[in-house]
């Protein structure tokens, strides 16, 4: 473990995905600097991964990327891909903050993310970042639009036979890199953890995640992107280009019994957004959308919902009870269908998508901050007046890791955050500077920092 | 299917009244009508009202289309609707009973079977209407001495509860038999009830016969006061159930185990014991009230692997996602009501996923399982590949207690 | 309409039947008793015609055995009246008693019918209902299956069958007295529930009778259990050697050829 020296910023940032980018950015452009921890290889969080948004249909990619990319070249923005925030010390006004940044066994000012490595290798894997639908070798960049372009070495999974230090042009293959812990002084911190899917395995019932054309809503988002892993709507099992999809919403949301009791927000509109690409993608497919009730609640969902019907896309109010599959593999829902003279019914599929909840991606008491919500999230001390702010001082939050939300409330959220942090950063200047107390004066933010030692 | 009560019709709330006023009742009303209860039900696709649809009937207030359809005795009290509830409403607990309840105080007539079990109840205080007197037959010529409490009232460490099918069905007399043996070997201070005891009515309870649950509540309190005793063991699942659950409503607070946790509990004292070798690939069907109502899975299991011998595979559904036999909650009197109206017998289902596994024996806990997958094994076809033994069988082989070293 | 119903304690069958010392009758010491199968016919029938036509139902019963269960439960299923006479004896009375001691008091009750079992099991010959029919003065039809009410009230329609599958429908003027075999459907199922709640509210009338006990004419000269025939031939062996041996038996017996 290497040790390095101490990092001063104004404002630490856990989590780079869209909100964590979003807050980062509004706080870099008033000037403060800002450290973003990221846990993943790139930045990019959950949205990088999608196909395309609710109810606009934009590009992720197109629309993402380039917030990615501000964030990375922002003189104000310093960011760590593949590390964690292990630790959160609060003295007197400054966070004491521990990092592990973990090996990429790739020496990231070296790297070009040329991928010479990743052709040499030959070691084949399911890649996470397609949902392990797809392949990755050992030493890969994480994705296409990955930020930073580095590649990173699975040492758990490789076989140690040295093509990629071969190949490497630039020399940057480190076998033997270790964790290094970086100590960073903060003086507000933004959580920006965002959210997991809840397992796919959550539910006994649902074929405890081993039912090959079950698929996680996050995995069709994958199958529906124009760089996803097949480059068109096939199901995993034979390949064979599904005639009929249902959708499985709140698997695992409003449900006691998988202890998920709330909604998860953005299923219901995720669903339908993907039922509208499928029939984009397979026009002649039978499409079906298990519900227990539409939330169509944002600007333009509601429409959007309606389309949805007119374009034939079939909506059936029943929660899927039991998911099994016959010898083909094809996945059999068991509903109570409630129309007229309607029965417990078991109907096939060619392929289910389970609308998976929306759980906490992290607990803030693993690094020392104030416990979650009883609903894992973090806790808002006033969710209807101050959203963003956590029951620490200084300590403000942004996006899903206040609870699920989608991406315009995200990015909606992470601006007030950025905006709590900033005036809270200023508030600290005045009290260490009375005299530069005045309320419209410019601060300039990095200088202010130094001086409160 | 769901039918608008008539614009004249006055709405009769009483119904919904009552369930809410029933203990675990309130939860009802957060229902969100979203049809998991009756997927998740194993017999869902036979019934016409499906609870989802019962607790819609309730709310507008039209229960007598629901009352009159055979779905109020389909039911076989396996708590999957229960369990799988999001708004975790006791489905299996209160709206059925409740439902029943409210049916046979409207004079619908239970199917016949059920009719003759619950008479047999009421008169002789076990379902199989047999005499009282024969309690004890079951002991006859037994090799250790079994303790008749009613005769002989002593201190004991535990009271025996036989239960219905073990003191007189032939085939569990061998398994009650066996645990006398196995209670001897492990030093217990045990007794029975002898002719006195009576079932503790959870069939009954479960299929809303309130009344009849009473009086044997009552008489079985009476009973139970009578005797110094640590707690009480059952081989029946849907007895100790009914004793955990539902007797405290009545003020009868007894502490009892059902015998997989209590031999579990002396599984230290059992591994010495368990040395012949039962060679045989099991696999373990959980029952429902033990399983997946308390969540108890790992002591069935831990006996199993105790014994040497044994390789404990498991089906595909298994523990809390298990098919239930279709015996419990009185479903034993149930087969010709369910089949005549669309539904199967689940035993026939789940033995077949039993024989799917490639074992060789189906390992039980529950006394009306033992009869049922017989049956069923025979049905289907697979009898020649799978016997169906009770657990305490196959550590009475492994003790040398089995009725067939005895005989 | 106002229907009679005569309810009567049998022993039990689920306990063995115990000779008295005397060789002549059943040791009923330790029998426990319950409501004649027909008699519950009888009363299902009368509540199912009440229910049809409007009236009520009086059961009369002797007190005996474990008579007030079965009045109790007669009460939740819908008898409006109960009346019990009093009966000190270990055993029941014969036929000619009894008809003269019911007799009595559903001659004050003046009712429109007056059903019975049309058989007890401690009394085949099926004798009680037409000898009260005949005290009574009244019309008798015994082994009823099932009874409607007639379009004209002073009737009703009771249903025989006969020997070759042949049904009969007969008019019967009222009053009369019906020997039930089979009510139109079975005896209800009442919960326990209401059984119990009728033990704390219904009232049970007694009326004593003036009927003296009259001689049998009938003397049982001895009551004993049946002698084991010849016993059935137990097949033992393999299961081909028995599957071998049946085959033999159905040639011999000409069943196979």
């Amino acid at each position: 473990m290497i040790d390095t020296n101490e990092v001063d910023v104004d404002a630490l940032v856990i989590g780079g995905g869209i909100a964590g980018l979003q807050s980062a950015i509004d706080l870099a452009n008033q000037g403060f600097h800002v450290l973003v921890v990221e846990k993943q290889p790139s930045i990019g969080g959950k949205m990088i991964g999608l196909s395309k948004v609710f109810p606009t249909l934009d590009c992720c990619s197109c629309i993402c990327t380039p917030r990615m990319a501000e964030a990375e070249h922002h003189p104000n923005i310093e960011i760590m891909t593949y590390s964690e925030v292990r630790q959160i010390h609060r003295k007197n006004r400054r966070f004491l903050v521990g990092i592990v940044k973990k090996p990429r066994y790739v020496d990231e000012d070296k790297c070009t993310g040329c991928r010479l490595c990743e052709y040499a290798c030959n070691t084949d894997l399911p890649h996470e970042f397609e949902g392990n639908l797809g392949v990755r070798k050992a030493i890969y960049v994480p994705f296409t639009n990955a930020v930073p372009q580095v590649a990173l070495l699975d040492i758990d999974n490789c076989i140690l036979c040295g093509r990629c230090e071969k190949a490497c042009p630039a020399g940057a293959i480190d076998f033997l890199q270790e964790p290094e812990n970086v100590h960073v002084r903060a003086r507000a911190v933004i959580v920006a953890t965002g959210y997991e899917m809840i397992p796919a395995n959550f539910k006994k019932e649902y074929g405890k995640g081993q039912l090959r054309n079950v698929l996680t809503a996050l995995q069709m988002e994958r199958l529906l992107a124009p760089h996803g892993p097949y480059g068109r709507v096939l199901r995993p099992s034979d390949g064979k280009e599904p005639d009929s999809i249902a959708f499985v919403q709140c698997a695992g949301s409003r449900d006691h019994s998988a202890g998920v009791p709330y909604c998860s927000r953005v299923c219901c509109m995720y669903a339908i957004k993907q039922a509208m690409l499928l029939s984009g993608s397979l026009p002649l497919a039978d499409l079906t959308i298990y519900y227990m009730d539409i939330r169509a609640f944002g600007k333009g969902f509601e429409q959007f919902f309606q389309n949805a019907k007119a374009m034939g896309i079939e909506f059936v109010k029943a929660k899927v009870a039991r998911i099994g599959e016959d010898e083909q593999q094809n996945p059999v829902v068991r509903v109570e269908i409630m129309e007229e003279d309607g029965r417990v019914e078991e109907r096939t599929h060619d392929m289910v998508v389970l609308s998976l909840g929306l759980v906490p991606a992290w607990n803030p008491r693993q690094a020392g901050l104030a416990a979650p919500a009883d609903d894992g999230f973090i806790t808002c001390v006033q969710p209807s007046l101050a959203p963003c702010r956590t029951p620490e001082e200084g300590v403000f939050v942004a996006g899903a890791a206040a609870g699920p939300k989608d991406i315009p409330d995200s990015i909606v959220e992470a601006g007030a955050a950025a905006l709590e942090a900033a005036a809270y950063l200023r508030g600290l200047s005045s009290a260490a500077n009375p005299a530069k107390s005045h309320r419209h004066e410019t601060v300039e933010p990095s200088t202010v920092a130094g001086e409160e030692q | 299917m769901v039918q608008p009560p008539a614009p004249e019709a006055e709405l009769d709330l009483s119904f919904l009244e009552h369930l809410l006023a029933s203990p675990d009742g309130e939860p009802i009303l957060s229902c969100m009508q979203c049809g998991t209860c009756s997927g998740a039900c194993p017999l869902g696709h036979a019934m016409e009202y499906p609870p989802r649809a019962m607790i819609l009937q309730a709310r507008v207030g039209d229960m007598s289309p629901v009352l009159s359809s055979p779905s109020v005795w389909m039911c076989v009290g396996c708590y999957t609707c229960t369990l799988r509830c999001p708004r975790e409403i006791d489905l299996t607990d209160t709206l059925w009973p409740a439902v029943r309840d409210e049916a046979l105080q409207k004079g619908m007539q239970p199917p016949a079977e059920l009719q003759t079990a619950f008479q047999n109840l009421y008169m002789y205080g076990n379902v199989l209407g047999q005499s009282p007197r024969k309690r004890l037959k079951w002991a006859d010529g037994l090799d250790v001495p079994v303790l008749d409490l009613t005769k002989n009232p002593q201190p004991v460490e535990i009271i025996w509860l036989v239960g219905c099918y073990p003191s007189y069905y032939p085939r569990n007399q061998v398994v009650s038999r066996e645990f006398a043996r196995i209670l001897t070997k492990l030093e217990v201070s045990w007794g029975v009830l002898g002719v006195k005891e009576k079932s503790l009515g959870d069939c009954d309870r479960l299929f809303g016969e309130e009344g009849l649950f009473e009086t044997l509540v009552e008489s079985n309190n009476e009973l139970f006061e009578r005797h110094q005793f640590k707690e009480l063991i059952l081989l029946d699942p849907h007895s100790f159930r009914a004793l955990q659950q539902f007797y405290p409503r009545y003020g009868v607070d007894i502490p009892a185990q059902h015998y997989v946790t209590y031999l579990a509990e002396r599984i230290d004292q059992l591994r010495p014991l368990l040395q012949k070798p039962v060679n045989a690939t099991v696999t373990y069907h959980d029952n429902c009230c033990v399983g997946r109502r308390c969540a108890c899975f790992d002591a069935p299991r831990e006996l199993l692997e105790a014994i040497p011998g044994i390789s404990l595979v498991e089906m595909a559904r298994n523990k809390d996602n298990a098919l239930c036999c279709g015996g419990g909650g009185g479903g034993m009197w149930l087969d010709a009501h369910i089949t005549e109206h669309g539904g199967h017998r689940l035993s026939d289902e789940r033995i077949r996923q039993a024989a799917e596994t490639g074992a060789n024996v189906l390992a039980v806990s529950c006394p009306y399982e033992l009869s049922r997958f017989e049956d069923s094994a025979k049905v289907v076809g697979v009898d020649d590949q799978l016997v169906v033994r009770d657990i305490i069988e196959l550590l009475a082989e492994s003790m040398g207690l089995s009725e067939k070293e005895k005989t | 309409m106002k229907i009679v119903v005569v309810l009567r304690q049998v022993p039990d069958l689920i306990e063995p039947l115990e000779i008295a010392d005397s060789g002549t009758a059943l040791d009923l010491d330790g029998a426990s008793f319950l409501l004649n199968e027909s008699d519950d016919h009888a009363l299902e029938q009368a509540l199912l015609l009440k229910e049809s036509v409007g009236g009520t139902v009086t059961v009369v019963a002797l007190d005996f055995g474990d008579v007030d269960n079965t009045l109790y439960a007669a009460a939740a299923k819908g008898a409006d009246q109960i009346i019990k006479i009093p009966w000190e004896n270990d055993m029941p009375p014969g036929p000619r008693t009894a008809a003269d001691m019911y007799a009595e008091v559903i001659r004050a009750q003046e009712a429109d019918l007056v059903m019975i079992g049309c058989q007890a099991h401690d009394e085949l010959q099926g004798a009680l209902g037409s000898i009260m029919a005949q005290t009574l003065k009244l019309p008798y039809l015994g082994v009823i299956r099932g009874v409607d009410p007639s379009e004209d009230p002073a009737f009703v329609e009771a249903f025989k069958e006969f020997p070759g599958a042949v049904k009969a429908r007969m008019e019967v003027r009222l009053p009369a007295v019906l020997g039930v075999l089979a009510a139109n459907e079975p005896p209800r199922y009442v919960p326990v529930s209401r059984i119990r709640a009728a033990t704390k509210s219904t009232e049970f009338e007694e009326r004593e009778t003036a009927a003296e006990m009259l001689d049998q004419e009938i003397t049982i000269t001895r009551i004993y259990a049946p002698e084991v025939g010849e016993r059935a031939e137990m097949l033992e062996g393999s299961e081909s050697e028995v599957a071998e041996r049946i085959t033999e038996i159905l040639l011999e017996r000409g069943v196979l050829k």
